[in-house]
């Protein structure tokens, strides 16, 4: 644990649970601008291809918060992680092949790749407030 | 998890009490979080061995006088 940073622990968890929250909206915004994009019209190769790709830089950007954010965490917090990320791996896993199931009877055709990230987020969020009120 | 049979009891909270201290407070004291130090004290959670030293340092007591081992019995098991 690095002693240097614990004086601020309070302030900078907060605020860099803020930076995590503020990336993942920007790129769950570029994700969803880019894919209405790319549909609503032909773009050129090159075009086509910075548009697609535009959404990775905000997803960047969040990588990099929630790794300064996890530098903060407390044993038990971490452990809340471990188990919810253990859980969301299996839930996410379950969604993408009910989903994949699905599609090949023609239900929900209009689902592509990239809005896995759907199903992983929600997974997150719902394995994390399960874990978590284990510990309350 | 088995709510039952807590497996380690701890005195966290009297000896807190006693110092007149918040959960806050005593987490900022063992820089961890206020949901953490809550979780020790209510026995959801057992702290790394790191963490009951510090704890038992911060209260100058031994650590088997602040964590107690019920043991972790089957139900009908002999004491």
């Amino acid at each position: 644990m690095d002693e240097r940073r614990e004086p601020e622990r309070g302030a900078s968890c907060r605020q860099r649970s803020r930076a995590v929250l503020a990336w993942s909206l920007v790129a769950a915004g570029a994700l969803i601008a880019s894919s209405a994009l790319l549909v609503s019209r032909e773009w050129g190769t090159g075009l086509g291809l910075v548009i697609a790709l535009a959404p990775v830089l905000p997803f960047v950007g969040m990588f990099f918060a929630l790794r300064r954010s996890m530098a903060l965490l407390d044993e038990m917090q971490k452990k809340i992680q471990l188990e919810a990320l253990a859980l969301c791996v299996v839930l996410a896993s379950v969604i993408c092949v009910v989903i994949g199931q699905l599609q090949k009877l023609g239900i929900g055709s209009g689902l592509d790749l990239s809005m896995g990230w759907v199903a992983i987020a929600g997974s997150y969020i719902a394995s994390y407030l399960l874990v978590r009120s284990r510990y309350r | 998890m088995r709510e039952a049979t807590r497996a380690v009891e701890n005195q966290i909270r009297a000896l807190r009490g006693g110092l007149g201290w918040s959960q806050g407070e005593l987490a900022k004291r063992l820089r961890v979080s206020r949901q953490t130090v809550n979780a020790i004290e209510t026995g959801r959670y057992d702290p790394s061995l790191p963490l009951a030293f510090k704890i038992a340092r911060l209260f100058e007591r031994r650590i088997e006088e602040i964590f107690e081992d019920r043991g972790d019995k089957a139900p009908g098991e002999d004491a």
